[in-house]
């Protein structure tokens, strides 16, 4: 930690690696008296004019607004109002240009001033003795302080720091060339800026105050002191005028020789920074109760006819103050100093609360940077950077766009003070480059942030249909095996006994989706029984395949049944249904069974298909009996499934089906062919192609269309063998 | 008026007038070397700039260029000036354009041109020469008053361009001592005699030698001296190489010469001898190819300072700065990585 206490005594300063030292051209504009403010035709209020966020408005157009007078009202944090600087009726709330490099709109109120400067009520505190720390901090809040100075952070809470404050470091080095706004206040107005660091001094329990002041500002430092004679805890320094001395971070480094912690803030070390006209700016508020609706502003550089210090209304157009001070061509403008400054992107675009210096200069003033070379590696950035970063390098990795190499060469230790490309003798925009890598960089981050969050959704996902899959194989497993169980206990016979019932009794559609899966179910079976036939051995884990095949026909079944509550209604498909239902049950139990033929298990499926009254169900089981009378005879019962399969098609309705069917046929007939010399079966598949619902026929058309494929497979298999 | 993004102001000094500047303050140097050693040393130095701005003009109209803009940078002009200072005075003219357009071509555009070259372009095309013509590259000729053969304008430029003078004198010839004995340059004189035997001392009796280091030499080193200091004073460049590389020359040198005051060459003769002040304040410190950090620069400058000593007391050849600026050029990327500067807020890294 500091030893402030030395501070006060010590004259020991510490000096920062680099700086440069530009001209200052100081002179021309440090002249007192500061000018009066002057009132424009309009004001145009951004009602964002600090780092943070707008408060939320509270006058609407058409409202007669006062000076002084809350135009919002901060609902958070971080959140800082703005005041009309004068009085007059609100013309117009939208988006207007910012004063900012960018040149972007942003909201701003116009107000139509009336000339007459009509302050709002004011209470004034005459002793801010008698207001409570809580009200004091609320009365700056309102007030609209943000940091003069530089960034525009919210003042009110640099002054209730987490950390308890050792010092408080008031910043009057103004080491920006062309600028001497707080050169000219602290002349001026030295006893009201220590008024208000009083206040502040009072507000961080009294820590020890030091103000730093560059030594090119004899008069501001002597009235300081002057100003602050009879307070004990206080220290006017004079620092060497050094570019950039006013840096919070070099500051703080010349007056206690200690650093800021690379990602820290100054609070970190028991230091707060405030800047002069900050202070100012908090005196005002309290004893005058006069919110933050005006400041100091340079006008300067060689156009301008008299160089001075004006006040100027916080919202006031820069084109019509330059006017008004009788410059017409206004291109370039430059805000802030040359060093950190930018361009001005609309002349018409308002002063605001950080805007501290209009430069106008003339042509050869600044001359701009029209003869960029390479970089020669001469190290003078090195030299001048105050961060003790290697610009050089950087620029090397900023054009290759190494982002890795950036961050380990310290990028975001960049102040973007732009001593490196002051003194770079090949005019390379180095600052430039710098803030464009930080943005690759912070946009980079955000890609891999998003890229994160995506890579954890969808890994929470792939875990969670794991999980589902999981449960549902669970259940199916547990299912098959109550089938199972199920299928042991009933007699043979029980599949006989429940087709009359299933067609007369049950609901159709369930019967209905029942038949099908369990069809599938046979159908998929002549595969491997035609291997068999074809001499392939096979083991024989028929068992295990009917297990398999009862867990997937159940799970089809399911589908099937949703599907098919269109059907129910109807009485011819109910019937081929049951007819279905009885062939392929029939079929299930006798492959379940083995794989050799048991003669019981066909007489059922005869006497099912006797009973169906649809011609065309007759004819299908006629069909099918003729073919197991067949195949008997030739004793392979392996051919017969492949024959119902296709009976199973009768909704198909259109000719694809009806091709699909006859396909599927033909390709049986001919492993028949092979094995049985046998070709009666033929023709009967493709009478079944019947017209029916379209639901059912679109189902039927892709279990066929499946069917089909493998029959093809299948025929080819053997046709190879 | 295009003012892209601050800063917008910039102090004065560009690139191309920090080339001319350490041009112009050859000049000290250079006329010194030529009062001494003749006209031979001016027309190297002519033929090598011209040679180095024609080459490189040729590469930017290929490249598709601004060629007089590029060229405008004085950059290839300086290369082409210190190789024809390096060169001895009658080298063959086609030796110093084999130089001059391998140092631009190859050395430093085939890299990429200014600011991406590796080497030294000078240095490079130096030892090109050095090595592929050893004997021509190390005939000094005696200095003018020790000269039995006093060469004008006319002579020199008759001896560069056909090898002999306009009196017929060979390069040999003119290279004669008023004793009868082929010149050596004090540094090979010591080296031999060091070799042969002899002391420092007895060494140091030889006419080619002066009140404290070689005749004509010691005076050449004082004027790159002064022009360097000049250099350093205008802050065109920084003294971390030129001290870096002096001091560690003074220090190795008077090691040496405290464990063996006879059999080792003396500090003062290494520091005025050669090419050390050249070397010091006009060749290593070309930024390009030197380190970047300011710490960088230091041991960069002390890296050459230790191998020019070594040359010089245990190498084959009399003189070493070329070659230790080669091999210090080579440690550039190692020694900038471990010389980072802790940045402001960081704790010491590593």
């Amino acid at each position: 930690m500091i030893d402030v206490k030395k501070l006060l005594t010590s004259d020991q300063l510490w000096d920062y690696a680099g700086g440069v030292f530009p001209e200052y051209r100081k002179e021309q504009s440090r002249q007192l008296p500061i000018q009066p403010a002057w009132i424009p035709p309009f004001v145009r209020v951004p009602i964002r004019q600090h780092i943070g966020q707008s408060g939320n408005l509270i006058v609407k157009v058409g409202d007669h607004v006062l000076k002084g007078q809350l135009l919002t009202e901060p609902t958070h944090g971080m959140a800082v109002p703005v005041h009309a600087p004068t009085s007059g009726i609100v013309e117009a709330i939208g988006q207007t240009p910012s004063n900012h490099p960018s040149g972007l709109n942003e909201i701003s109120l116009t107000i139509r001033t009336d000339g007459l400067d009509t302050w709002c009520e004011r209470k004034p505190v005459a002793d801010a003795s008698t207001l409570s720390d809580n009200d004091l901090l609320q009365l700056i809040r309102y007030a609209g302080i943000s940091g003069m100075g530089g960034a525009g952070f919210p003042t009110e809470i640099k002054l209730t720091p987490v950390n308890p404050i050792e010092l408080l470091l008031i910043n009057g080095a103004e080491c920006e060339p062309y600028i001497s706004a707080d050169d000219t206040l602290m002349q001026a107005l030295a006893e009201q800026v220590v008024a208000g660091i009083e206040l502040m001094a009072r507000l961080l329990n009294n820590p020890v105050v030091i103000i730093a002041i560059e030594a090119d500002k004899p008069k501001a430092i002597a009235a300081m002191e002057q100003a602050c004679a009879d307070w004990e805890q206080v220290r006017v320094r004079t620092i060497p005028a050094k570019y950039p001395s006013g840096g919070e971070r070099q500051l703080i480094q010349i007056i206690t020789g200690q650093e800021v912690p690379s990602n820290g803030i100054p609070a970190d070390l028991g230091v707060v920074v405030h800047n002069v006209g900050t202070a100012y700016a908090v005196a005002r508020a309290v004893y005058q109760d006069e919110p933050l609706i005006a400041r100091v502003v340079t006008i300067t550089g060689n156009r301008v006819l008299k160089p001075a210090n004006h006040w100027v209304l916080l919202g006031t157009p820069i084109d019509a103050l330059l006017h008004h001070h009788g410059l017409d061509q206004l291109d370039p403008v430059i805000v802030g100093g040359p060093m950190m400054g930018y361009q001005l992107p609309h002349a018409e675009a308002p002063v605001i609360k950080t805007t501290n210096c209009l430069i106008i200069p003339s042509q050869d003033e600044l001359p701009s940077a029209d003869r960029q070379m390479p970089c020669i590696r001469c190290g003078s950035c090195a030299e001048a950077c105050p961060a003790n970063l290697l610009p050089q390098q950087l620029h090397w990795y900023a054009l290759a766009e190494d982002q890795d190499k950036l961050n380990e060469h310290n990028l975001f230790d960049c102040i973007e003070c732009g001593a490196c490309a002051y003194v770079c003798p090949s005019e390379i925009p180095l600052v430039l480059e710098y803030r464009q890598a930080k943005a690759m960089i912070r946009s980079s981050r955000q890609e891999q942030l998003k890229a994160e969050r995506a890579k954890q959704r969808f890994e929470a996902r792939n875990e969670r249909l794991e999980q589902e899959k999981q449960a549902r194989a669970e259940k199916h497993k547990k299912a098959a095996e109550a089938r199972l169980k199920a299928m042991a206990d009933k007699p043979s016979s029980s599949a006989s006994e429940s087709s009359p019932d299933s067609a007369t009794k049950q609901s159709a559609a369930v019967a209905a989706a029942l038949a099908r899966a369990k069809a599938k179910k046979a159908s998929q079976q002549p595969q491997k029984t035609m291997i068999d036939a074809a001499g392939q051995t096979v083991p024989d884990n028929s068992d295990v395949a009917a297990m398999r095949e009862a867990r997937k026909a159940e799970a089809r079944a399911k589908k099937a049944q949703k599907q098919s509550s269109s059907a129910s209604g109807n009485g011819a498909s109910d019937k081929s249904a049951a007819v279905a239902a009885a062939v392929a049950r029939a079929k299930a139990k006798r492959q379940a069974q083995a794989s050799s033929t048991e003669p019981d298990a066909q007489q059922p499926l005869a006497a099912t298909a006797s009973n169906a009254a649809d011609d065309k169900a007759a004819r299908v089981a006629a069909a099918v009996a003729r073919a197991k009378a067949k195949r008997d005879a030739a004793q392979h019962s392996d051919a017969k499934p492949a024959v119902t399969a296709p009976s199973e098609e009768q909704p198909a309705a259109d000719d694809k089906a009806a091709r699909v069917a006859a396909d599927v046929a033909r390709a049986k007939a001919k492993r028949q062919a092979q094995q049985a010399t046998d070709t009666d079966q033929k023709p009967q598949p493709t009478s079944a192609a019947e017209p029916a619902q379209d639901k059912a026929a679109r189902i039927a058309q892709a279990v066929a269309k499946a069917k089909a494929k493998r029959a093809q497979q299948a025929a080819q298999d053997d046709s190879e063998q | 008026m295009n003012l892209l993004s601050s800063p917008f102001t910039r102090q004065s000094l560009k690139t191309h007038e920090l080339m001319r500047m350490v041009i112009l303050c050859c000049i000290p140097g250079i006329l010194v070397q030529a009062y001494f050693f003749g006209y031979g040393n001016l027309i190297q130095i002519a033929l090598a700039a011209a040679t180095c701005w024609g080459t490189e003009a040729i590469i930017m109209i290929m490249r598709n260029r601004p060629a007089l803009r590029i060229t405008g940078d004085h950059s290839a002009l300086l290369t082409g000036v210190l190789l024809g200072i390096a060169v001895p005075p009658f080298l063959p003219w086609w030796m110093t354009v084999i130089a001059a357009v391998f140092a631009i071509g190859v050395v430093k555009h085939l890299y990429g041109g200014l600011g991406n070259n590796l080497f030294n372009p000078a240095m490079a095309g130096y030892v090109l020469l050095l090595i592929s013509f050893p004997v021509a590259m190390t005939s000094w000729q005696p200095v003018a008053a020790l000269s039995q053969h006093p060469v004008g304008v006319w002579d020199s430029l008759q001896l560069v361009f056909t090898g002999f003078s306009a009196d017929g004198f060979s390069l040999q010839q003119v290279r004669m001592t008023i004793d009868g004995i082929a010149a050596a340059t004090p540094l090979d004189t010591v080296k031999t005699d060091l070799h042969q035997g002899l002391t420092l001392d007895e060494s140091m009796l030889k006419p080619v030698f002066g009140s404290f280091a070689g005749a004509g030499w010691e005076w050449i080193n004082l004027a790159f001296l002064l022009g360097g200091l000049y250099l350093i004073y205008r802050r065109v460049t920084s003294w971390a190489i030129p001290g870096g590389m002096l001091i560690s020359l003074f220090v190795c040198s008077a090691i040496g010469f405290a464990f063996s005051p006879d059999g080792t060459a003396s500090p003062l003769l290494h520091l005025f001898s050669g090419a050390t002040m050249l070397g010091a304040f006009f060749i290593a410190t070309d930024p390009v190819s030197a380190c970047t950090t300011v710490r960088g620069r230091w041991i960069f400058g002390a890296l050459i300072g230790l191998l020019v000593y070594v040359i010089r007391t245990w190498g084959g050849y009399p003189d070493g700065v070329a070659f230790a600026v080669l091999l210090a050029n080579m440690c550039v990327v190692l020694i900038d990585h471990y010389s980072k500067p802790r940045t402001y807020g960081h704790k010491e890294a590593r």
